[in-house]
């Protein structure tokens, strides 16, 4: 610290909360950037589907006459029906316990997918699809609770570095269209200080909406204060109905598609999305129709609950008071499930803008410190550190797309390898790029994932029959779009490659001496 | 077309960009007002994105999306400039023009 003034201060925290964290906030910002596309990703990856659209009413009741022949018995169904980005019916359904207590609970049943015009079960490859980047966002592919534990650490390091990078910035106005290239160590801060200061709302609102999201997780003692069981609260704030034990007496369940009906006509036109129905074919049974979240910024939506026996409406969650509502909101503000086409793209270039801004700061650390003839331990760590997030990363993500296609389509355990071929891809990339010097792994790390992304179009053409020629005839939204993505991203990788390539500018300003900066080895071996 | 607000937007931060005498060192795009006359248009034009930010995407998305689409215009503008700063600068009457046309047809 050089001085004792709030600046310097404000300075130094940001410095570290940011390197500390940065690498893996690189990673939750790029993964979370794409999860805005997960509905689409994941029917990329599923090129053997094309369902047409269909009304949410007629794919509740396909999907209900499917289970009344598979499960007619069951103790819960639960329907997600399609919309406008997803096209196949999902369902989740649970067997009945056995009432013998000393009897193995009953096997958890994979998800079923149909298509929801004719309620057929649909067949497809097995992949995790956009649901990999989004998990991974918040999860981090650790062990539950751990990964959300530390993806909510970044995100609070996230904030600090946030509220002290603007109380640092002393230029905010005067520097507000200001980037300059070719500057060395100024370009680096003009590219962290645009892209942090221009979406500086969007930032400020994704990490605390992204924090707020599991402040459950984060923080239970209100709960636990108040609350016998965290079920109570549940039930008090969302409404929702403990389980009622089935009275034995067989009763048909009710045509399903009228309560769609009945439910979105009560919300004035809003759309079903989901359907939870307790006890199917019992006199007990319930079906719970839940609101879609595109019609509201709140996304926890509404709900109505009909008697599954004889189609009365039985209760609506209750309305929701300011805190419930507030935390809908946030929630919907971060996820963005409201968002049409031209939103969802401004959210996209916005969590682009943040993972920039990452970005940038962590090469700034670099760039600050890059003198002097032998590099101390910590830059090289932090260089090295800076090639396998932001350079390998990118390669590890194409390699999970291409892996989609190349993987056989009906090869058994092939989710979990599209999985394992990102992480692979992703460290591996990394740990080969230790034998390189650093100049040099940068620029080949940027040219492997710019080629990698370049051939996921080329890669779909060849394996499947809705290549780019094919979707330009055939009109295919999605498919042209996922092409013409890859290919921009492709070239912003290859522009990256190139710029790297290049001799940097000789910088000749005089620069004074700095007192010497202490190793940051053991923070960071916690981060990585 | 759901983008006018961002149009707008865009054509607000030229001016306000034209608005800093540090952003009139470079030749200066056709159409421009001098710093008082660009700092005004700016805010003019700023708040006809908000306008129509608001009745495109109804009260409750109208602040998400004149936001978001201003912070994007910001960085594009921003990005343009760094490399082309007459052209990026100059685009805000066709901005300001396409953005009308759109209002109209």
């Amino acid at each position: 610290m050089k001085g004792n003034g709030v600046r310097q201060s404000m300075a130094w925290i940001h410095g570290w909360l940011g390197l500390i964290a940065g690498w893996i906030l690189f990673a939750m910002f790029l993964t979370g950037t794409a999860s805005y596309f997960r509905p689409e990703i994941t029917r990329w990856m599923q090129p053997e589907l094309a369902a047409t659209p269909v009304s949410p009413d007629r794919a509740a009741q396909s999907a209900v006459d499917h289970l009344q022949a598979i499960s007619p018995d069951d103790e819960l169904w639960s329907l997600f029906l399609p919309d406008d980005r997803t096209h196949a019916t999902r369902i989740f359904s649970r067997a009945r316990a056995n009432p013998d207590p000393d009897a193995p609970p009953p096997p958890r049943r994979p998800e079923l997918r149909l298509d929801p015009a004719t309620g057929q079960p649909l067949t497809a490859r097995e992949t995790k699809g956009g649901e990999h980047f989004y998990r991974f966002h918040f999860q981090l592919q650790i062990p539950h609770p751990w990964g959300r534990w530390l993806a909510g650490l970044c995100a609070i390091f996230m904030l600090g570095a946030i509220i002290s990078g603007v109380i640092t910035h002393k230029r905010i106005f005067v520097d507000f269209f200001m980037l300059r290239w070719n500057k060395g160590q100024r370009s680096w801060l003009d590219a962290h200080n645009v892209s942090a200061v221009l979406a500086l709302p969007f930032h400020a609102m994704i990490t605390y909406t992204g924090l707020i999201t599991l402040v459950l997780m984060y923080m239970p003692w209100p709960i636990t204060a108040n609350y016998a069981e965290p079920a109570a609260f549940h039930a008090e704030a969302f409404g929702e109905d403990p389980e009622v034990e089935p009275s034995g007496r067989h009763v048909p369940l009710v045509p399903i598609a009228p309560l769609v009906r009945a439910a979105s006509a009560e919300w004035q036109g809003g759309r079903a999305s989901r359907v939870f129905i307790h006890n199917p074919n019992d006199a007990t049974a319930t079906v719970t129709i839940v609101r879609h979240g595109a019609d509201t910024l709140n996304a926890r939506s509404a709900s109505i609950t009909y008697s599954g026996a004889d189609g009365r409406r039985l209760s609506a969650s209750p309305a929701q008071g300011a805190g419930l509502a507030t935390a809908g909101v946030m929630l919907g503000l971060h996820v963005g499930w409201f968002a049409g086409p031209a939103l969802r793209w401004t959210y996209f270039l916005l969590g682009l803008t943040g993972t920039t801004m990452v970005g940038t700061g962590l090469l700034l650390w670099t760039a600050k410190r890059r003198k002097g003839a032998t590099p101390f331990f910590g830059f090289r760590l932090v260089e090295r550190l800076n090639i396998g997030a932001i350079a390998c990363l990118p390669a590890g993500m194409a390699a999970f797309l291409l892996a989609n296609r190349l993987i056989p389509a009906n090869m058994a355990g092939r989710a979990d390898m599209e999985v394992a071929a990102m992480f692979w891809t992703w460290f591996g990339l990394a740990a080969l790029s230790l034998l390189r010097p650093a100049r040099r792994a940068w620029t080949q790390c940027l040219t492997i994932a710019a080629v990698a992304f370049a051939a996921v179009p080329l890669v779909n053409a060849l394996t499947t029959d809705r290549g780019l020629p094919e979707s330009l005839v055939t009109g295919d939204g999605l498919f042209i779009g996922f092409d013409l993505a890859m290919i921009a991203i492709a070239t912003l990788l290859g522009f990256g490659a190139w710029r790297a390539s290049r001799v940097p500018a000789v910088i000749t300003r005089k620069r004074t001496a700095r007192p010497p900066v202490l190793s940051p080895a053991p923070e960071m071996a916690d981060a990585a | 077309m759901p983008l006018e607000a961002g149009l707008f937007a865009y054509a607000a931060m030229a001016n306000l960009a034209l608005a800093n005498p540090r952003h009139r060192k470079a030749p200066l795009p056709p159409v421009t007002f001098d710093t008082r006359g660009a700092r005004a248009m700016g805010i003019a034009l700023l708040a006809i994105s908000i306008l129509f930010a608001f009745t495109r995407f109804g009260a409750y998305q109208g602040a998400v999306a004149w936001i978001g689409m201003t912070s994007i215009a910001g960085v594009a503008l921003v990005l343009l400039m760094s490399r082309w700063p007459r052209l990026a600068l100059g685009l805000w009457l066709p901005a300001t023009a396409i953005a009308a046309l759109c209002l109209i047809g």
